[in-house]
Parts: C-alpha cells; sequence; structure tokens
C-alpha cells in the first residue's frame, strides 16, 4: 500500500474542523454565560446599584462589567479544557504531532477569543434592550461611531486572548509537573509579603497599569499580543516533546 | 477442513496434502488452474504466506506448475507424483507401524496378511452396495 | 516499515524496552506476543508515535515517528483506550475518521456498523466494552492505513465476535495488504492469521519468525527415561517432567527442524504455538507449580 502524503497545513485544517464540530460544550457555555450576563447586567444597572460605575470597565462606555467577567471566567474554562492531555489525546486518534498540534490548538483559541469578543460586545447592547423589559423609560447612551465599536471589540479581544494563553501556558506547566504553578504561586505571594513589609506596592500594580493604564489602543494590543506570543511560545517549549500517555 | 490439534504436522503440510487430495479426487484435472494464495487464505482463513508456503510444496513436487502471470496449473504427472509419494512415503510409515503391532501383539505374518485380505474385501464390498 | 535497533525505554526509573532490536516487513501480519508487562503496548506506542524513545533508532516509514506527521496520516493505533470526542455519533465520529485517512473505505465501515448493530446514532460513552471494541475494530479496518496497528482489539467481545473480526481482518488484508501489528492474550485465536511472530520478553525482542517456525522451535517428547534424556541432551531443555517412574516428558528448543521418524523410541506431542510460546517464555524456575510446591514445603 502506498503512503499517503499530509501537509502541516492540510492536518492543522483538518483538526481545525474537527474541533469546531466536536467541542459542542464550548459554544453552549459561551451561550449561556452571556445571557446570563446580560440578565444580571441589565438588573444591576437598571436596579440602580452602583456596580458599574465602581468597577473599572476595559472600554469605560458601557456597563456591561458583569457580562465581561464572565466571557472571561469562560475563556479561562475553554482554555483549560483545550490544554488539558485528555483533550489532546483525542488529536492523536486521528493525524497530529506535537506541532499541528499545537498550531490548530493556537488559532483555535485565537478564533473563539474572537468569537467571545465579538458576543460579548453584541450581548451588551442588547443590555439597555433588557433593562427597558424590567424599569421603563432608562435608556443608556449606547451611540457610538463604528470606530468606537470596533476599537471596543478589539480591546476586549486583547483581553480575552491574554486570559487565554496565560491559562493556556498555566495548564501544560501543571500538567508538565504540579509544582511549577504552585512554585510561582508561592514565590509571587512571599514577594508580594516583602513588598507589603518595606511598604512597596504589590506585584499586581506595575503589570496593571502597563495594560490597564494604557491609553492607546494599538499600544495596548501590541503590548497584548506580544505577551500572548511569549505565553504560548513558552506553552510550545514545554509541550514539544511531551509523549501521549494513559 | 479445521487445523488445529487434530495433526501433529503444520499448517502448511496439512493444506498441501488437502490440494493433493483434491487433485486425487479430480476437483483439478492436469492444466487446470489451482487455487491462488489468496484464495486459499480466504477459504481457510489463514495467512497468504502459509497458504503460499503450500503451494511451493506442490510446486517443488512438480505437482503444480507457474505460468507468469497467471497463477498456478496442475501438471500431467501431477496424480502419478502424488500416488508414488503417498506410496512411498504414507504407506511405507502405514505398513511399518503395522509389522511393528503386529510383532508386538505376537501376531503372526500369515494373520497378518490374512487381516489385510479381509479388510480389503469389506471396503471393496462397502463400495460395491453404494 | 519498522526498523529498531537497541531501543531503550524508560518510564522515570522503571524500564519498559532494553536492548530492544527488530525489523518488521511491509504488508506482513505481525502477532507481538508477551507476557503482561513484557513491554508490548510500549513498542507498539513507540512505533504509533505517541512515545518518546529515551535511547536507540526508532524508524518507520523512514522517519521518527515521534515528529513525523507522514507517520501519523499512514498509520492508525487501535486499542482500549482511544480518545474519542464524545460529543458526537457513532456516524459522525467516522465521519472525522474518513476526513483524515484518505485510503477510507465508508460502504465497508456503514456495512459493519449495520452487521455488527451499531448505529449511526449512539454514543461510544453508551457502548458496552465489546461493542465499543467492535466500533474501533471497525475503524481499524475502513480507515485502511498502512500501517494498522491493533493492540488487544477483542477485548470484551464474546468469541463470535471475536471470529468475525479475525475472519474480518483477514479478508480485508487480503483485498488491501498493508502492515499490521497484532497484539492479543488468544494466540492460539489469531497464529492461522499470522505470518511473523514478534515474542517480547523481559523488555526485549525474545524471538521474531515464523509462525511454523515458532511451532517446530519448540517439541515436547515423552518416553522412557533414558530415550528421553537422550534426546534432551542435544537441545535446550525447557521443561522436564518425570510423570510416571521411568517415563518422562520433556519440552525442548531445538535449532534445526527435528524429522520424528528419525526418534521411533519417543512419541512426540504436538504443541499449539501458544503452548510453545509459554514454554519459551516461562522463567527456568518451572511455573506456577512450583511456586506451590515451595509453599506446601513451608
Amino acid at each position: 500500500m502506498s503512503l499517503n502524503e499530509m501537509s502541516l497545513f492540510d492536518v492543522v485544517k483538518k483538526q481545525l474542523r474537527l474541533k469546531f464540530l466536536s467541542h459542542h460544550s464550548i459554544w453552549l457555555s459561551l451561550v449561556g454565560i452571556q445571557l446570563f450576563g446580560i440578565l444580571i447586567s441589565a438588573v444591576a444597572t437598571s436596579s440602580g446599584s452602583s456596580s458599574s460605575g465602581n468597577i473599572y470597565t476595559t472600554s469605560h462606555v458601557y456597563s456591561s462589567t458583569f457580562l465581561q467577567i464572565m466571557t472571561y471566567i469562560w475563556i479561562v474554562g475553554t482554555s483549560v479544557y483545550l490544554a488539558l492531555e485528555s483533550s489532546n489525546r483525542i488529536d492523536y486518534t486521528f493525524v497530529t504531532t506535537r506541532l499541528s498540534q499545537f498550531i490548530s490548538n493556537v488559532i483555535f483559541l485565537i478564533f473563539i477569543a474572537a468569537i467571545g469578543a465579538f458576543t460579548a460586545y453584541f450581548a451588551s447592547s442588547l443590555i439597555p434592550l433588557v433593562q427597558r423589559l424590567f424599569v421603563n423609560g432608562i435608556i443608556l447612551n449606547t451611540s457610538f461611531t463604528f470606530v468606537e465599536h470596533i476599537m471596543n471589540i478589539t480591546g476586549t479581544f486583547g483581553y480575552i486572548l491574554l486570559f487565554a494563553s496565560t491559562t493556556y501556558l498555566v495548564v501544560v506547566l501543571f500538567q508538565f509537573n504540579r509544582f511549577i504553578p504552585l512554585g510561582f504561586l508561592v514565590l509571587y505571594s512571599l514577594a508580594n509579603v516583602l513588598l507589603a513589609k518595606i511598604g512597596a506596592d504589590s506585584l499586581i500594580i506595575p503589570l496593571y497599569n502597563f495594560y490597564e493604564g494604557e491609553s492607546s489602543l494599538s499600544l495596548f494590543l501590541l503590548k497584548a499580543f506580544g505577551l500572548s506570543t511569549i505565553l504560548l511560545a513558552s506553552a510550545w517549549f514545554v509541550n514539544r516533546s511531551k509523549e501521549v500517555r494513559y | 477442513m479445521k487445523f488445529y490439534e487434530e495433526s501433529d504436522l503444520p499448517i502448511y503440510v496439512q493444506l498441501a496434502e488437502w490440494l493433493e487430495n483434491e487433485i486425487l479426487r479430480e476437483q483439478f484435472k492436469a492444466d487446470e488452474k489451482m487455487y491462488s494464495q489468496y484464495q486459499l487464505a480466504d477459504l481457510f482463513t489463514i495467512n497468504p504466506a502459509t497458504a503460499g508456503k503450500s503451494l511451493t510444496i506442490l510446486l517443488d513436487n512438480d505437482i503444480l506448475y507457474k505460468k507468469r502471470g497467471l497463477g498456478m496449473f496442475v501438471t500431467s504427472e501431477a496424480r502419478n507424483v502424488i500416488l508414488s509419494k503417498r506410496k512411498n512415503e504414507k504407506l511405507t510409515t502405514l505398513v511399518n507401524g503395522i509389522v511393528d503391532e503386529a510383532a508386538r501383539l505376537e501376531v503372526p505374518f500369515d494373520e497378518l496378511i490374512d487381516m489385510l485380505k479381509r479388510a480389503k474385501a469389506k471396503n471393496e464390498g462397502g463400495i460395491n452396495r453404494d | 516499515m519498522i526498523e529498531c535497533k537497541n531501543v531503550l525505554k524508560k518510564y522515570r526509573r522503571h524500564t519498559a524496552l532494553e536492548d530492544f532490536h527488530c525489523s518488521i516487513q511491509e504488508n506482513t501480519i505481525t502477532g507481538v506476543i508477551g507476557r503482561n508487562g513484557a513491554g508490548k503496548s510500549t513498542f507498539m506506542k513507540l512505533v504509533a508515535g505517541y512515545l518518546k524513545k529515551s535511547q536507540g533508532e526508532v524508524v518507520v516509514m523512514g522517519e521518527n515517528p515521534f515528529t513525523s506527521l507522514k507517520v501519523s496520516a499512514n498509520t492508525i493505533m487501535i486499542d482500549d483506550n482511544m480518545s474519542l470526542p464524545i460529543s458526537l455519533t457513532l456516524g459522525e465520529l467516522l465521519q472525522s475518521f474518513a476526513l483524515f485517512y484518505p485510503n477510507w473505505n465508508d460502504s465497508l465501515a456503514n456495512e459493519l456498523m449495520a452487521y455488527f448493530k451499531l448505529s449511526p446514532k449512539m454514543y461510544v460513552q453508551n457502548l458496552s466494552k465489546g461493542m465499543r471494541s467492535t466500533f474501533h475494530a471497525i475503524i481499524g479496518f475502513a480507515a485502511r492505513c498502512p500501517l494498522t496497528i491493533y493492540d488487544e482489539p477483542t477485548t470484551g467481545m464474546d468469541s463470535a465476535v471475536r471470529k468475525d473480526f479475525y475472519r474480518a481482518l483477514l479478508k480485508d488484508y487480503l483485498a488491501f495488504p498493508r502492515t499490521i501489528l497484532l497484539s492479543s492474550h488468544h494466540l492460539e485465536e489469531i497464529e492461522n492469521l499470522l505470518e511473523d511472530v514478534l515474542i517480547i520478553h523481559n523488555q526485549k525482542a525474545f524471538m521474531h519468525l515464523s509462525i511454523s517456525e515458532l511451532k517446530e522451535s519448540v517439541v515436547a517428547v515423552k518416553g522412557s527415561k533414558v530415550e528421553v534424556d537422550r534426546f534432551v541432551s542435544m537441545h535446550e531443555k525447557l521443561d522436564y517432567n518425570e510423570t510416571i517412574p521411568g517415563t518422562v516428558m520433556a519440552v525442548v528448543k531445538v535449532s534445526q527442524y527435528v524429522h520424528r521418524e528419525n526418534f521411533p523410541q519417543l512419541t512426540f506431542i504436538n504443541l499449539t504455538a501458544n503452548e510453545a510460546f509459554i514454554y519459551l517464555t516461562d522463567s527456568q524456575e518451572g511455573g506456577i507449580d512450583r511456586v506451590f510446591e515451595r509453599n506446601e514445603l513451608v
């Protein structure tokens, strides 16, 4: 029987198709979580609570913080699922190498991050509609220009991608050795305790400022994509010679 | 035909014997095409390499000949080869066994001949009745 | 098709394969036989590219299977633990396999599904163990991969289905010759299907020979002690038992075919390939009987 040649591009394409078809739960949970987010945001805003005012939101323009948080939780859960060996073993039942698997996972992550950003944004524009159902007469100002729409979406996308790549790396590290992420956590806490003792700011502050304090969207995106690339590249480095065990 | 423990012989030898029997029964006449190793493999659920080994035995004994690209065919002298081979090998072994056993049981040689004659008569009677 | 040279495979401290050599020809059915824990699955997973050798050389289709897309695209490994997406029905799963394997035989898959009474609307997680094995086997047939690896494919199947499986395996092999590795605990059921046997014993490729050579290499004889002793002294003794005083049954490993007619005083006992394998791989301690005998003395 003659051997078949298959290009990396071909295999990645097929794996993506399989991932889109087989991960029903990702899409279902996205819809569920955002419906929930819409309801909570709408109720919270309309009841006059100050939650939307106090919590710092990415885009500063719509009161859908809760919805965004839910989307971040969703992407973290999804990234955990995608990085787990038990789901990656499925690729090996079909055709894969660690390289094609990594590429298709990254493309899939980017794709669902984009879908997450889009749906989160469109769901948030539904909030005023829902609010009208609960409280008559209150209409938030949601009239943005096209550019502002795009900026909101890409901003959210950047955050989702950061969450996704961080989670992916943490899970990969955890599977490589249970103690590595724990070690990081311990180190981080120790550093914070020490910093607090000498009266310095917590470590999270500079990181927070680096991203959250960035006023230019394009610079923010550059930083977000840069860090995501580093995180995912590290994940590849850890995972590339991992065996398939069961 | 069933393999396994029924015989002391390896499968390919048993299969070669079965093929010889088929030729003796004239299921395959001179210059007729023999089963291919794949047909035999399918027929008996055995590896085609094993079936090939059986065919090679027949080929080596001039019971079959090869036509390039067409397969294996029965030679014109196939029956004679098988018959004389059986006579030489199988019958000799069997006769040796009978003589040995008769000696052990202290059966006189004349009596043994009589037994053989009776067996032959019975066998022919059976054939006639059918 | 497969070349292993001096392969070492370690899991942390435990050695799974050591000093392992073998060479498997294209388009043969090779039985991979060994006791539990001998290293059969490790060998198969190395070949399939699931595991990475610790040392030595594993070459499949001219490439290192662990990093080769070519090996993955031309290999399918069927075993109990195949990971399948549980959100897809059996029918959808078959379609997914069709996507990845260019030689996929869809009509064969569907006919086998119907024959074994598997509905395309079922889900893998709802199948019994035997039915799941059957489904895996169907995938193995229909994928028509140049290298098809079955690791204990008949687990949980009843004997009728096992028989069908072996028959299907052979018919499919005749129609589309390919390289097949097949491991099973039931050597007696598969021996007629095999061309070669690779015996893995104590983490090494112990013997690699044709199935008839395996059967001919182990000979059991019975007879008077004097005669048997004379015969045994010429060969490698595997087992020796004085059943009745004066009468001995012995099993020996021979290097050349033994012409039985040369030993008229001995009774030759026919061994199945499985018995031959057990005698060859039994520790020289005399097997389970010795363990009990030792314990009874205490």
